[in-house]
């Protein structure tokens, strides 16, 4: 088991490494730079100010300068918010990012597996097509359909939650003041983990329906099991499996989400910094959320990997 | 030498003849099968529907993507004045605006699909093809790939080369081709390793031949019915840059643009959300209620 | 004595895309306790779904009509709680292919456990020490060791000596054994059915053998029933079947079998033509397309199973004009 770890983890870094690599490039092949904008700068300026932004040197030495103030876990300073460096920003933004990211994955893994198996053990009855007819609905209305309106309903008609706001507020916190300093993230968590929820119950359906067909399962049928038991003990396991490798991608989605939700909810978080970034050509934010996205992803799946060892036992003992 | 040439040459006409009769009816099984399903049969009709109303619907409107009527900033649809949609907080047509998004937003569908079904093909069959070393290592980039959220690397690229609607094309299908690229791979190396293919070989059937043969037939199913998947996954992403303010730029629109613009007027107009949302949505309903009617019919052991 | 598994007029029929396709029809067989029945015909010929069916156990799209009487109540009629309260304890099968039949991420020894819980209400503790004493008459080597491992840790031997393993645990009074061998290499499926005959010897538990293999039945088995389309064609001792084949199919079968004291390049007589299509099986005997003797009455009207001698049955109208 370790030394299956310590082979994933091998494989990580250079993934890492490579995007990083492949990002930095990629923003400074661009034709035009950061201070395209300010035309009306006078050229010594713009020479000082890519000075001071290392941006007068050779690419490739700008690209060894990056490595290794990323591997000190600097990422220079922000071309746009010119007091702060992006280590800051993204100090700043991440935990508002995290904070509704992982809410939303465990909140959509939660309520889609159970969707998904319910969907499964009623195939082809009313519960699966209203279950699937859900799911479907999710997957067609995006979340930057939904969010507005849930906006509308949850805060302005129904006036429940606060929107566009990290402040408590609606009647929802004064009713309840325990949960009062949740209430700014609830909406953003929905938007964020209906797509997911969405396409985690599919997954498990199919992958639950699959399962049963196994002749395994006609064996512990035929063993007198209660049907509790054939589907908790020697069903689900399997039937995670595409789950648990789906969750790599659906961290991916969610972070990609998150640029949307951020937005649409006016959150001070990675989403919304990495949008103004990409806007205003601001080259070392981009990179360094970037980076911290792909760090995020790539450690997603190193858990699902050692994960998907835990529940597969020809894994573990294989490769 | 002569005997053995002839009686392999026999052998294989008739493995010949085996296979393309195999070939039709399964493909005449398969439509068959598909069109039985009601659902399926229904996205297309409505899709077509669609598909054709943004070709003619502009048309039919005495409004155009230009017209602004001061008198009739913001109103609601209505038969009286040919507004049928309402109009936008320009006054423009939302009925021409939604036909014209809707010609947008399916083309660029269509479109990066296009791309990203090409380079998915030729790069996957040939990992898989090579096989071995190489393919591996083809597809551990392909894993690097994936690490990256997408809509990440378009933005990147968007950001980098300017707001372009052809770029968006390309930035769209340079990235959506990932799991095209796996899917062919694993056909084309569970197909490679197929009794039939090893009979072919050692009967000398041409390389060419065998991919023609053998391999197109097998990937075929599968890539169709991640196609169907795909377009409606990209008129999303492309969707997601509008609505970023990434992707296509005024006075082009489409139902991004449209919903992104919709959403800042939501209280005071609702259907500049509402109608093109639902267009969006039920596009989407059509495309994936297809893909899952042709991947049934295509696998029938899956229902 | 009373029978101890009684099927009364069975049929099992499949929904399926192109209409109704019926792999059992009207099948009677009645099984005394003790006895060792083997169940022999092609593959498609329903004699694994006739079993399956009087388990309970058949696919989703899959219905058993008619009585399967166990031990004095009809299993068709029982409700899913009360039917698991008989399979598994006192009725119990054993698959074809231990490999895909073994649940691949639990340890064998909770897969064999978990029997003895929820039948015998055994502490886990006592279930262990009863499921040892089976493994150790399976003759598997290392048991406390193979306890804890997965299926795929096992040979394919190894896990079908699993597989009877868990269906002996609760001393049935009925075992059904679908194709125990079918999967194995000679050498193993010999054992295995050494390991069948000690079973017959030791235990007081009746045997159904479901196979495609006249020889294994020809070892084993006190009486034999052959099954074509779905039905029963012919039924005897299995010692008249191999000295006296009635039914003109059963004929077919014993002569495709290769016996050493044939010449080598002798050839041997496969039945011509291929079993009929179960979803519109013929209005006649279904196997009067590859009988060589048909006439038109075995073209137009089924023959009955009946009775030729007080241990015998067949359904042929040709044994009828002789």
């Amino acid at each position: 088991m370790l030394s299956f770890a310590l082979k994933r983890l091998a494989i990580a870094a250079p993934t890492l490494f490579i995007i990083v690599s492949l990002s930095f490039f990629l923003m400074h092949t661009a034709p035009g730079g950061p201070f395209d904008a300010e035309a009306n700068l006078e050229p010594q300026i713009i020479a000082n100010l890519k000075a001071a932004y290392d941006l007068d040197k050779p690419l490739f030495q700008q690209y060894l300068i990056y490595l290794g103030k990323v591997a000190q876990g600097e990422f220079g300073p922000s071309i746009r918010y010119q007091d702060r460096s992006v280590t800051q920003l993204i100090a700043t933004g991440l935990p508002v990012s995290l904070r509704i990211g992982l809410s939303a994955i465990f909140i959509a893994a939660m309520i889609g597996i159970s969707l998904g198996i319910t969907a499964a053990l009623n195939q082809n009855k009313t519960t699966d097509y209203v279950v699937m007819g859900v799911a479907m609905t999710g997957i067609a209305v995006p979340s930057f359909v939904l969010a507005p309106l849930m906006t509308l309903i949850f805060g302005v008609i129904l006036k429940l939650l606060p929107i566009a706001t990290l402040e408590p507020g609606g009647s929802l916190a004064r009713t309840f003041p325990a949960i009062a300093p949740l209430t700014p993230y609830i909406l953003p968590i929905i938007a964020l983990a209906i797509p997911q929820v969405a396409i985690i119950s599919r997954l498990t359906r199919g992958a639950m329906i699959e399962v049963l067909r196994q002749n395994y399962i006609r064996t512990a049928r035929a063993k007198g099991l209660a049907e509790r038991r054939v589907v908790w003990r020697h069903a689900l396991q399997a039937g995670l499996l595409p789950v648990v490798s789906y969750l790599g991608p659906a961290i991916a989605g969610i972070v990609t989400g998150a640029v949307v939700v951020e937005t649409i909810f006016q959150l001070p978080g990675m989403g919304r910094f990495f949008v103004q970034g990409a806007i205003n050509r601001d080259y070392p934010l981009v990179l360094g959320i970037v980076i911290i996205f792909a760090t995020a992803v790539i450690a997603m799946n190193l858990i699902v990997d050692l994960l998907y060892g835990v529940l597969d036992p020809k894994v573990k003992a294989g490769d | 030498m002569a005997l053995f040439q002839s009686q392999s040459d026999a052998q294989l006409k008739l493995m010949d003849a085996a296979v393309r009769m195999r070939g039709r009816s399964l493909w005449q099984d398969a439509l068959e099968r598909f069109r039985r399903n009601t659902a399926a049969m229904g996205g297309v009709i409505v899709l077509c529907l669609i598909a054709l109303m943004s070709m003619i619907g502009p048309l039919i409107s005495p409004y155009t993507l230009e017209d602004l009527s001061w008198e009739a900033i913001g109103i609601a649809p209505t038969m009286t004045n040919s507004h049928w949609f309402g109009t936008d907080d320009t006054g423009r047509d939302l009925w021409v605006l939604t036909w014209m998004g809707a010609r947008v937003s399916l083309t660029i569908g269509v479109m990066t699909t296009i791309v990203a079904m090409s380079i998915g093909v030729i790069y996957g069959a040939t990992a898989g093809y090579a096989g071995g070393r190489t393919g591996n290592a083809m597809m551990r980039f392909v894993d690097v790939l994936y690490a990256l959220p997408l809509l990440f690397f378009i933005i990147i690229l968007v950001t980098v080369f300017g707001r372009n609607i052809y770029l968006v094309f390309l930035a769209i299908g340079c990235v959506e081709w990932l799991t095209m690229a796996r899917i062919v791979r694993g056909q084309t190396l569970s197909v490679k390793r197929k009794d039939y293919i090893e009979a072919a070989l050692a009967s000398g059937v041409r390389t060419g031949t065998i991919i023609r043969r053998h391999v197109i037939p097998n990937v075929i199913g599968p890539v169709i019915v991640y196609v169907t998947l795909l377009v409606p996954t990209n008129i999303l992403v492309e969707s997601y840059l509008s609505f970023l303010g990434l992707g296509v730029q005024e006075p082009l629109t489409s139902w991004g643009v449209l919903i992104s613009r919709g959403a800042n007027s939501l209280e005071t107009a609702p259907w500049l959300l509402l109608i093109p949302a639902t267009f969006l949505a039920i596009t989407m309903f059509c495309f994936n209620f297809i893909g899952d009617g042709l991947r049934d019919a295509l696998d029938p052991k899956d229902r | 004595m009373n029978p101890v598994l009684t099927l009364d007029h069975l049929n099992v029929s499949f929904a399926t895309n192109n209409g109704e396709v019926s792999a059992v029809s009207d099948l009677s067989l009645s099984i005394t306790p003790g006895e060792c029945v083997g169940i022999v015909g092609e593959s498609g010929s329903g004699k694994s779904q006739t079993f399956l069916g009087a388990m309970g156990l058949l696919a989703n799209n899959g219905t058993a009509t008619g009585r399967v009487v166990f031990q004095g109540q009809d299993l068709l009629t029982l409700d899913r709680a009360a039917l698991n309260k008989i399979r598994g304890d006192r009725m119990a099968m054993i698959f074809q292919d231990a490999g895909t039949s073994l649940t691949p991420h639990m340890r064998i020894g909770d897969q064999l456990i978990e029997v003895l819980t929820t039948h015998k209400g055994h502490s886990r503790q006592a279930a262990r020490q009863r499921v040892l004493e089976v493994m150790e008459s399976m003759r598997i080597p290392e048991i406390e060791k193979r306890l804890t491992q997965y299926p795929h840790e096992f040979s394919g031997g190894m896990r079908q000596r699993v597989m009877i393993a868990m269906a002996l645990v609760c001393e049935p009074d009925l075992l059904i054994a679908d194709e125990p061998t079918t999967a194995l290499d000679v050498t193993v499926q010999a054992q295995i059915l050494n390991l069948f005959r000690a079973l017959k010897r030791h235990t007081k538990s009746a045997i159904v053998l479901i196979t495609h293999d006249l020889g294994v039945v020809a070892g084993l088995c006190d009486r034999v029933a052959v099954m074509y389309a779905g039905r029963i064609v012919e039924e005897a001792p299995v010692a008249d079947i191999f000295a006296a084949p009635k039914h003109p199919y059963t004929q077919g079968l014993l002569k495709c079998m290769p016996r050493l004291d044939q010449l080598l390049d002798a050839e041997l007589d496969a039945i011509p033509g291929q079993p009929p299509n179960l979803q519109n099986l013929p209005n006649g005997c279904a196997f009067a397309e590859r009988c060589v003797n048909a006439n038109t009455r075995c073209h137009n009207e089924r023959p009955a199973l009946r009775e030729l001698s007080s241990a015998r049955r067949a359904a042929c109208h040709l044994l009828e004009a002789a």
